[in-house]
């Protein structure tokens, strides 16, 4: 890091604004409001095509002028060396991992990377798709050690398991925690899982934990058939009726 | 020290026990290897961190810490809450500085929007975000003094932030957590009077900052309970993400108001203060010099206050003025459908701001309804916290207070 370190990146040096590409898979979720007569897009730069060269593709540019880039689970983490190595690209820092839900879209959850190069002063954001059926991405904590919590978070929060982290638990909610409350199916108000019974048998009994067991299993379930085309759901705008909070609502 | 010592039920081998303290390598007396909890309620850790240790007599072995004991589940809550509501939540991520956790959330919903912040509202907020820059930076010093044994450094910092707090109160009507930012803008406009109040502060405030220095900085034991103790290098500090003064601690002059401006600062003059060493004590001299600096740019601010005004007069997008909601029928109308159906674009932005612990960072991602569909709060605190392990590991025990002190964070933010 001697380089950043000698040279800190000053105002005269603005961030990398990646041009909107075309793509033909453009999700009409972040494509902006179309303006009246669209210029024709800048070719874009130099950098973008190296990144897209190693199978990234690239996506419409969003309100932040960023460039993001949609990489497919298997390659992500050979995209993430080189972007890191690679003198042209040196992304040298994580700056984020958020994962999100898109209940009705194929594939279900995305873990969104924020990267900075540090030498280039630029920012990247690279989306990596992972399915329901088998929630599970690679693990960058060898890349970036700052990854280490992020994807934790992820994992605690979303219920996306990566793969090859040394240590992958639960890290802002308790350990015990059943279900991972991030997900859109989840409750805003929460469930109550302060007692936990269930009736079997007539009896009372405890209910065990168990860390994949969906959110609203064995209660109310929470009716996730509503939405709109483009495959997001608000459930607080739509739902005649918000899901029941759990409590002690066991039938 | 809360928590008790598990001592481990492991015997010493035979041959640790019959070897001297001259065949030790590092001429050190080992002792029975302990188990020790410090925290969640312990009053060094800054708030609700648990820090599992495991010790070789006065050496840390380990240290993993647990956090998660303040998680408060703000980005579900936001997924539920419309825009301009979520300000209340950002207020109390990082508490010591409410108003520059608010500002980085405006410009998040602005440049989802599109909307056109006047120069005066810019300057206000560019004016507030230095005054909590100082605010949490005044907390550190005095609990980071408490920390190290100088215990009257505490009353110092907290005469000057106490001060702070009143013009604050004059401003937004609050001491803390404050919701003062709007859409668009800000709550209210900063009067002459109060510009020269401020004015008052700020010539005042570097020469505390020298008290502050003639009370540590020379001091024999505060610079031998830090120098050397914590160092992490450059290229550690960015393998983990950290950013904010403990990275530049470490020799790396990156300051997001200069690599990646907002509001106002690319028109300001400061100097970003780098460190050499990574070490506890180069974080205090940083964070000095930070306080300095951000008097410079507060002086700057108030002696050229633009003027013109404090919210965007576009009513279609933003919250029109309480006394003209209650006077005109077109103004009452917008705030009635601001309030309810006001919707942004679909879209997704991330939008970092330099808050006083590093980069603050919101991801925001529009479904184009009232409510945001998803937000990240990346978060320093949290980011910097992974640091404590290299920074302890191998140091005294006695050391893991004074790197929390320096290193700072604050667990309303880390947890959310």
């Amino acid at each position: 890091m001697a380089d950043a370190a000698a040279n800190p990146p000053s105002s005269s040096n603005p961030p990398g604004v990646a041009p909107a590409a075309p793509s033909a898979a453009m999700p009409s979720a972040a494509s902006p409001p179309a303006p009246a007569a669209p210029p024709p897009p800048p070719p874009p730069e130099p950098w973008v095509v190296a990144v897209a060269a190693l199978g990234a593709e690239p996506q419409p540019a969003t309100q932040d002028g960023l460039a993001v880039f949609r990489v497919e689970r298997d390659a992500w983490p050979a995209v993430a060396r080189a972007l890191r190595d690679d003198a042209a690209l040196s992304f040298e820092m994580l700056l984020d991992v958020a994962g999100i839900d898109f209940p009705k879209r194929r594939p279900r959850f995305e873990v969104v990377y924020h990267l900075w190069s540090l030498r280039h002063n630029r920012v990247a954001r690279v989306k990596v798709g992972v399915p329901e059926e088998d929630p599970t991405c690679p693990s960058v904590v060898d890349l970036w050690g700052t990854a280490d919590w992020h994807e934790r978070e992820c994992f605690d929060l979303l219920g996306v398991k990566f793969t090859g982290h040394p240590d992958l638990r639960r890290i802002l909610m308790p350990d015990d925690y059943p279900w991972h409350p991030l997900r859109k199916d989840f409750p805003v108000e929460g469930i109550d899982n302060s007692i936990s019974y269930v009736r079997a048998g007539g009896v009372l009994m405890t209910r065990e934990l168990d860390v994949d067991r969906p959110a609203g299993q064995d209660r109310t379930p929470v009716d996730l058939s509503h939405g709109d085309p483009a495959g997001f759901t608000d459930k607080a705008e739509t739902e005649g009726e918000p899901p029941k909070a759990g409590g002690n609502g066991h039938p | 020290m809360s928590g008790a010592s598990d001592t481990t039920t492991r015997r010493p081998e035979l041959s640790e026990r019959t070897l001297s303290v001259q065949d030790l390598p590092d001429n050190d007396l080992h002792s029975e290897r302990m188990e020790l909890s410090m925290g969640p309620q312990h009053p060094a850790t800054h708030g609700v961190l648990q820090c599992k240790l495991v010790l070789d007599g006065e050496k840390v072995i380990s240290l993993d810490p647990v956090v998660g004991y303040l998680h408060r589940g703000k980005e579900k809550h936001a997924e539920a809450m419309t825009y301009q509501q979520f300000f209340t939540l950002t207020d109390r991520l990082d508490y010591l500085q409410p108003l520059a956790n608010e500002v980085g959330w405006a410009l998040a919903v602005e440049k989802l929007a599109k909307i056109e912040v006047p120069a005066r509202a810019q300057a206000i907020r560019t004016i507030i975000c230095e005054f909590m820059r100082l605010s949490a930076h005044l907390v550190w010093a005095g609990i980071g003094g408490v920390d190290t044994g100088a215990v009257s450094m505490f009353m110092y910092a907290f005469r000057d932030r106490e001060a702070l707090f009143d013009l604050l109160d004059d401003l937004t009507g609050l001491r803390t957590n404050q919701e003062y930012l709007r859409i668009g803008g800000v709550g209210a406009d900063l009067s002459p009077e109060l510009v020269e109040k401020m004015k008052r502060w700020v010539a005042d405030f570097p020469k505390h900052v020298d008290e502050f220095e003639l009370l540590l900085t020379g001091n024999k034991i505060f610079y031998d309970r830090m120098r050397g103790v914590g160092t992490i290098t450059a290229q550690q500090a960015i393998d983990l993400g950290v950013t904010g003064p403990c990275l530049r601690a470490c020799g790396v002059g990156v300051d997001l108001r200069r690599a990646r401006p907002y509001l106002i600062y690319s028109q300001l003059e400061f100097d970003v203060p780098v460190g050499t060493r990574g070490d506890a004590y180069d974080r205090y001299l940083v964070r000095i010099e930070e306080m300095r600096q951000s008097a410079r740019i507060l002086k700057q601010l108030l002696d050229a206050l633009p003027a013109g005004d404090w919210i965007a007069k576009d009513w279609k997008n933003v919250l029109p003025p309480k006394g003209r909601v209650y006077t005109s029928m077109e103004e009452m109308i917008h705030q009635f459908k601001t309030v309810t159906e006001w919707c942004p674009p679909k879209g997704e932005v991330y939008v970092a701001t330099e808050a006083a612990n590093g980069e603050l960072g919101y991801y925001l991602v529009s479904a184009g309804r009232s409510h945001p569909y998803r937000v990240k709060i990346r978060a320093p605190s949290f980011v910097n916290l992974q640091a404590l392990r290299p920074m302890t590991v191998g140091g005294y025990f006695s050391d893991v207070v004074a790197v929390i002190a320096s290193l700072h964070f604050i667990m309303g933010e880390c947890d959310r």
